[in-house]
């Protein structure tokens, strides 16, 4: 898939995951390949960055293995900014689709 | 690439980052190679399914804003100022400290010959003068003197003035043994200052030199890239002019050979410059037949 289209959807994505249920990085890594294939470490500039504009706030869970996980959580602030790039993304979804349709009548 | 060079590589490539961002990315990536691992992948596949380190420290310094290329610019060109700099402080400091410590030499051999020429000059008129007046006045006692107390007094008088007779003499070997002391060290220091100051202006007139050498090797090779360039048109023209049946074959080779003798001049002009003074290195072959 063409790196700039992922490059755009793969905030929301991240966002939208996070809104359902908090995740920790691996966690969110593994949803996140489901969807798009993108090198596993370029989620975590985008965490972080989400986390220094308060989107994000994180907490620690001891876990039975290794160190304890650094879970995620949506904010209030990131689920008015989610919903807002989903509204976004969804209209200019559609326009293209519309377009795309359009072109193939004619 | 094992995990431990990955961290090394990525922290390296973000230390421009405060150390609580580092490290963020540092127990991140760590547990999440960790995690691959304990699922049963290897060590290096684990680490090339994050990506290549460039790769994410440039999406890193992104994510804030960082302008990339301006900061490698800078690196570089701090790098190279300050190596510059360096060599020239380093070269200055060097010359500073001969120079002050021929100009103490040079200043202490002074004062030695002067307070040596002090010494030399006026105490003997001085002392003379005072030698006339010890003698007068042990003389008005010996000229008067039958009485006991004169006698005495006229014997303390001789007696004072032999010891500073004796005084007097000490004292003139003393100055001229100083005197000679301080024209050696201000010869000392004259020669050292010379020899430095010849030192110095030797390194200079090789600079000028090799300034001129490659002033005149530059200058040649414009001039000879200038007649390369008339001949090869030459050739060029004696060529056409042959093609058209003119009798211009031995012009053409001459040009030929004439474009090709100038070219190389060109070529061995700009090879012989030279930018580096470089210091007789011993030769390595004598050790070898010893």
């Amino acid at each position: 898939m063409n790196a700039q289209f992922k490059k755009g959807v793969l905030e929301l994505i991240v966002l939208e995951s996070v809104k359902n249920k908090d995740m920790y990085g691996y966690e969110l890594v593994e949803e996140v390949s489901k969807v798009i294939d993108v090198n596993e470490g370029t989620i975590y500039p985008l965490l972080r960055r989400l986390t220094n504009e308060q989107y994000f706030e994180t907490y620690l869970v001891e876990s039975s293995e290794g160190p304890p996980r650094k879970y995620y959580h949506l904010t209030a602030k990131g689920v008015l900014y989610s919903n807002a790039l989903f509204k976004e993304w969804d209209a200019f979804q559609a326009k293209v689709n519309e377009f795309f349709r359009g072109v193939e009548h004619e | 690439m094992n995990k431990e060079e990955f961290i090394t590589q990525l922290k390296k490539s973000i230390s421009i980052l405060d150390d609580s961002e580092q490290q963020y990315f540092v127990e991140e990536y760590t547990q999440h190679i960790d995690m691959k691992m304990s699922q049963g992948m290897s060590e290096e596949e684990a680490v090339k399914e994050m990506g290549p380190v460039e790769e994410l420290s440039k999406e890193i310094l992104e994510s804030y804003h960082v302008k990339i290329n301006a900061l490698e610019d800078q690196k570089a060109k701090s790098v190279d100022y300050k190596k510059f700099f360096g060599k020239i402080k380093n070269q200055a400091d060097k010359i500073y400290g001969k120079m002050a410590a021929d100009c103490k030499k040079f200043a202490s051999g002074i004062k030695k010959f002067l307070t040596a020429l002090k010494d030399f000059c006026p105490k003997p008129l001085k002392r003379n003068h005072n030698e006339n007046v010890t003698e007068e006045i042990s003389g008005i006692p010996e000229n008067t003197g039958a009485s006991a107390n004169a006698g005495v007094s006229s014997r303390e008088g001789t007696a004072f003035a032999e010891r500073k007779q004796g005084g007097f003499f000490r004292e003139i070997g003393r100055m001229i043994k100083g005197f000679f002391r301080g024209i050696k060290e201000l010869v000392k220091g004259c020669l050292r200052g010379m020899t430095w100051l010849a030192g110095r202006c030797f390194y200079i007139a090789l600079w000028c030199l090799l300034i001129m050498w490659n002033a005149f090797c530059i200058g040649a090779g414009i001039i000879g890239i200038f007649f390369t360039a008339v001949f090869i048109f030459l050739v060029g023209l004696f060529l056409v002019m042959l093609t058209q049946g003119y009798p211009t074959a031995g012009f053409t080779l001459c040009a030929l050979g004439a474009s090709v003798s100038t070219g190389s001049l060109v070529v061995g002009c700009f090879i012989l410059t030279r930018w580096k003074i470089t210091k007789d290195e011993k030769p390595e072959g004598g050790e070898v037949n010893v």
